[in-house]
This record gives C-alpha cells, structure tokens and sequence, in this order.
C-alpha cells in the first residue's frame, strides 16, 4: 500500500472573507445523517400513538353512534333508559386513561431519548474532540441540531395535540363532559399547543441534563427521572395553576358546596357553562371563612334543603336560607373564556423555561473541559 | 508567525493543575514533536491551541494571534484527537458528507483520493475500519480541510508499526506539498526523530524544554570521565543529569559555545532519546530557546 496524494492537493489554500460560514441548511444536512436514529425514535413513537389513538376512537365510535341515534344530548345524559346504558358502555372502554398517559409521557420519551444523548453520547464516545474541532463551530451546531429536532418534533406533537384533543376526546366531551373535558389535567396537559410546549422543553432539558452527566444511559435514566418529575408536580399542582386569575362568585350557587380544591369541569348546569369549578369555601357572620365543623353544620343544613319538599320546589331556599343567617357560599371558577389564556400563559413560561435550558446547555458546552 | 503561542497558560481541573506557566511561541514551517511522559500535559497544551480546553489562567492563540477555538481559528487548524473518534454507526462516505458540510473549505476529493489510494472503502461503516484505517481517515478528513496548521495528538497510539509508517509518511506528503506546520505528541522518542524538526518537552505539566532540535542536539552532550574528578567538572558546566557507575561517571551537560573538555573526559554527540530522557529524569532541568527564555529554577538556560 503506497500513499499519495491527489492533485488537487497542490492548489493553494484560498480562503473565503473572513465571516462567511457554513450554511443552515448544510448544518441541517449533517443532523439528518448524524441523528437519523432519534428521528426515527420520534417518528415510530408517532406512529404508534397514532395507531393507538385510531383504536380507541374506534371502539368508542359504535356507542356514540348509538348514543346519538338515540337522541340523547349533554343536556338530558343519563334521563333514558338508552342513554344511560350507552353512558356506562363509555365508562367501561379502557382505553381513555392509558392513551392520555401515553400522550403525556410523549414529552418524556423524546427528552430522554433525543434530548439526553445528544451531548452525552459526543462527550462519552469522544467525538465532541473532531465535532468541536470543525469549521462550523461547537455553538452554532448545538443549536443547528436542537433547530432541526424542534423542527421534526414540534409537528408530531402538534399533531399528536389535534387528534387527542380535537379528535378522539369528541365523543367523550358530548357524553360525559367530567372526563371529556378540556379542562380535565391529562387534557388541558396534550392540547395541540401544550403538547409541543411541553416536548420541546424535554428535548430540551435532556440535552441540558445529558450536558452534565456526560454519560448516555446515566443522562437517559437522570432525564426520565428529572422531566417525569417536573410532568408529575405540574399535573400535581395544575388545580393550583389554575387558580390564577378565577374568577370569585357569591352569587351563583352550586347545587352542591364542595369545600377546598373542586377542580371539576362544570356540567349538568352546575356552575357556569364551559367553566373549570377551581376551589370552594364558607363564609360565615363577619366575613370570616368557615372551617371544620362549622362547615359541616352549614352545608348538612342546606343539603337537606334541597332535599325537603319545601326545598326541591324553591330554587331559591338554599341561599335565602343562607342570607338569613349571614353566610355565604363562594367559589372561583375559570370562565370557559379563559382556557386559551391560561393555556398561552402556562405555554410561555415553559418556552422560557426551556430557553433558559438551551442557554445553560450552549453555556456548558462552549466552558466544557471533558 | 508563530503558529502557536502561549503566555502564562494554566489548566486546573477541580483544583489539580494539568497545565502551569506555559509560555511558549512556535514558528511557522516546523514539525514540531511535542514529547512528555504519560500526565505531563501534552493533550490539554493541544487541546487548548485547538479551542477544545478554555484556560483557567493566561491565553493562547494560533495563526499570528487567532485567539483559539475561534471561528477563524477552526477555519484554519485541523486537530486529530488521541484514538482518532469518528462516528462508528456511519459509513466513510457519510462521514466525508459530514466533514463537507461542516467546514467552509473541505477538498472532498483530495479526501477521497488519499481513501482511495489506502485501499479505504467509502461504503464500509467506520466501526468495522482497523484501527489504522481509522487513524487514516481521522489524518484524511483533517488534510482535506487544508489547514494551515495541523495538530496531532498521539496520532501513532495504537498503531502497527507498518500504520504508524504509512501515517507518518501522509503527513510528510501533506508537508512537503502544502507547506503547513505540524505540531504532533507522542511519548515514543524514537518516531518522531525523523520526521520533527522541533521539539517542546513537557513535564509535570510545565514546558521543561523548547527548541530546535538541532539545536538542541548541538547544545548538549554526553561527557564521560571518572568519577574522582566529576564534582570538579560538574562546577564547569551546567549538568542535566548524571549517572555514576562504580569510577566512572557520565553527564549529560549543556554547553553554549563550542568547549574544551578536561583531560581524561570523553564527550560524545547525544541522540535526541537520550537527550529526552534525561530531561524527563531531571524534571527540574530546563532549556528555553531565544526571547522565551523563562527563569524557573538553577538549570535553566538561555540557548
């Protein structure tokens, strides 16, 4: 085997000014050949909940044709006999909860597989040491190769969004609007603009993570534990969340008095139509909000109200009754107007959560001594 | 121009210094072989000039005074890492197509050419390459860059030595025909006698000795006499190292001017090993070539 060296290697080095550099798009070439197995990660994933989402509409789709061949509607749910039945044939399909789940580990599946690796599996294998070394820069390609991620996964999940919430939730929001809703946490959590809220700040914290750790498995594992932590506490604290900005009423009364956290979507004409109930309380002679046993007396008194002939026959009984005495039901409630407000807001405080991710990501790697 | 340079360089990593009081300049034109034992700090000098390690204190740069890692300075220096790490799951092909896109002036064909010519096949994915192949296509993918100055580090590790030959001989070639300076390490002496004309030894992580390794060679030799007489001769010049072996004793000494040696001694020509390692056996020793001379400790010379 002899070396030699091909012709065009005498031609001078010409430079081009100084300042041009390599392009986007050759960059976004590199990451298609480089990352061509977390694409296919994020594409299968895709796949499969697509697939899944499909078999549960289906199965659920000859009990809402029956339940709208019958006539019934959210108003009059459960007052016949067909209706009823076809309201429990809903409630008996399991495929409702684990394809929410699985929409909402989504997130966590990218971060821990796409994200984390990212940097760790360069800094463990050694191939930062030619990647960083070359022409276009350590910087610019981090962020060239989360643009194009973002870019691949942000309509996947869009997409993922739309069926979930747009598509396969239908029938369930017509027969039972507590599980259906919108509003419900596993809902408001894989709507079309949180679910690629939420993927990219995965994508983007495990690659801060894997940053770190500087090990692929050890990144995955810290990632999966990290992120699922974060999607946990803010389902957790969602009714908290929500509080934000709920709107306070005296005025209108519930046909029962929850007390603390409700976080019910309102239905059967209880409370205001569209509306999230978020939390409930007493106030007694003076201002003051009732607590413990005093609770109890209030609410037992006016519950049997209700229940009285007297009562079932007055709307009103309850909250004359109550004004007698000097108290008060109120609760808070986002009006149905709310929702993509709330929506936008807890959406942007993730994007800024996971811009400050990418910073603290560019940061490391530009100060990396591995 | 000095393609490397570096003042009061300093690496620490979580409190132990790698890298300490590194002050150095290296001319343009030279294949420098950079030489120390194992620790000494060889691959944080080089990972430094090439922008991968950001000093702790002082500065470096490349190229007439690029500051390193910058983006001019990425344009215009290739670095081939210890191990040479590629992307294993890709095909040579592949990877050409990466180092295309990712560099401003890369010369696929100058790339494939010298592939071709080692016998490299494009369609094969870098895992299954040997390990020579790969060091090859880490040497090519960083020639075809044409870069002004080209860093090696421990390029010949885990080689054969029908590799290592081949290796070194590309580099030659790319020398000889693209006037680029080198700067390579290694701990095997032996290599790179033949090939570097220049020669910064490191230990403990300071630079114990820079300069021309003729130079080098032509200041020092290996004077031998007996051993009654050695504390009288050892005051007449400034010993590197000494070894006594029953009534006979042998210096290794610096000198700057041509000298008369004391009757009964014997001076000899030093190889560039021996002279290696007796510096490596006498870490307080050090030679600092012209300007850059640093008072560090009693051996130190100006040369």
């Amino acid at each position: 085997m002899t070396t030699t060296v091909a012709s065009s290697s005498v031609a001078s080095r010409d430079r081009s000014p100084s300042g041009q550099r390599v392009s986007w798009l050759r960059l976004m070439r590199v990451a298609l050949i480089q990352h061509r197995a977390a694409l296919i990660t994020i594409l299968v994933a895709f796949v499969v909940l697509v697939i899944a989402l499909i078999i549960g509409r289906d199965a659920v789709s000859a009990s809402y044709a029956s339940y709208l061949a019958a006539g019934c509607t959210l108003a009059h749910p459960i007052d016949f006999a067909v209706c009823a039945d076809t309201a429990n044939k809903f409630a008996d399909i399991p495929s409702f909860t684990p394809l929410v789940i699985a929409l909402r580990l989504f997130p966590l599946i990218i971060g821990a597989f796409v994200g984390a690796p990212l940097v760790a599996r360069e800094m463990e294998s050694g191939t930062y040491r030619f990647a960083w070394t070359q022409g276009v820069g350590r910087t610019r390609l981090l962020l060239v190769t989360l643009a194009i991620l973002a870019l691949v996964v942000t309509p996947v999940a869009v997409a993922l969004g739309f069926l979930l919430g747009g598509w396969y939730i239908h029938p369930y929001a017509v027969i039972n609007i507590g599980v259906g809703s919108h509003w419900q946490s596993g809902l408001f959590m894989t709507t079309w603009w949180m679910m690629p809220v939420w993927t990219l700040l995965s994508l983007v914290l495990g690659t801060f993570i894997g940053a770190f750790v500087r090990r692929t498995v050890a990144a995955i594992a810290t990632t999966m534990v990290i992120v699922g932590g974060v999607l946990l506490t803010v389902g957790m604290y969602l009714s908290r969340i929500l509080d934000i900005g709920a709107v306070a009423s005296s005025r209108l009364m519930l046909s029962y008095f929850p007390i603390g956290t409700i976080y019910t979507a309102a239905s059967g004409g209880v409370g205001p139509s569209g509306s999230l109930l978020v939390r409930g309380w007493f106030v007694g002679p003076g201002g003051r909000v009732l607590g413990g046993r005093a609770v109890n007396r209030v609410r037992d008194h006016v519950i049997g109200l209700y229940q009285s002939k007297s009562g079932a026959n007055d709307p009103n009984a309850a909250k004359n009754w109550l004004a007698l005495h000097h108290y008060a039901y109120w609760f808070t409630y986002q009006p149905a107007s709310h929702f993509w407000i709330l929506q936008t807001a807890v959406g942007l405080v993730v994007l800024v959560v996971a811009a400050l991710c990418v910073l603290g990501t560019t940061r490391n790697v530009q100060h990396s001594r591995a | 121009m000095n393609v490397v340079e570096s003042f009061g360089l300093g690496v620490s990593y979580r409190g132990t210094w790698a890298l300490q009081d590194c002050t150095l300049a290296v001319p343009e034109g030279h294949i420098v072989a950079l030489v120390g034992s194992n620790g000494a700090g060889k691959t944080t000098l080089l990972h430094c000039a090439v922008g991968l390690v950001t000093p702790t204190v002082g500065e470096v740069t490349v190229l007439g005074g690029i500051g390193a890692g910058s983006p001019d300075a990425l344009e215009r220096v290739a670095f081939v890492a210890q191990e040479a790490p590629l992307y294993r799951h890709i095909t040579v092909r592949a990877m050409l197509t990466v180092a295309v896109n990712w560099n401003q002036h890369f010369d696929r064909n100058l790339a494939e050419a010298r592939l071709a010519s080692l016998d490299i096949p494009l369609d094969r994915r870098i895992g299954r390459l040997s390990g020579g192949q790969q060091a090859q296509l880490s040497l090519a993918l960083a020639l075809a860059r044409r870069p002004d100055l080209l860093v090696l580090d421990e390029p010949l590790a885990r080689l054969d030595p029908l590799a290592r030959h081949e290796v070194m001989a590309a580099v030659m070639s790319a020398v000889a025909e693209e006037g680029l300076s080198v700067i390579f390490s290694s701990h095997v002496v032996s290599e790179l006698e033949r090939v570097a004309d220049y020669l910064i030894l490191m230990s403990h992580g300071r630079v114990q000795m820079v300069g021309m390794i003729d130079d080098l060679l032509a200041k020092h030799v290996v004077l031998s006499g007996p051993t009654d007489e050695a504390e009288r001769v050892a005051e007449l010049f400034v010993v590197v190292e000494s070894r006594h072996a029953g009534r006979q004793t042998q210096f290794v000494v610096r000198i700057n001017a041509p000298t008369e040696f004391p009757n009964g001694w014997v001076a000899e020509n030093i190889s560039l090993d021996e002279l290696v390692l007796a510096y490596l056996r006498e870490p307080s020793a050090s030679a600092m070539s012209g300007p850059l001379a640093v008072s560090a400790n009693s051996a130190e010379v100006t040369l």
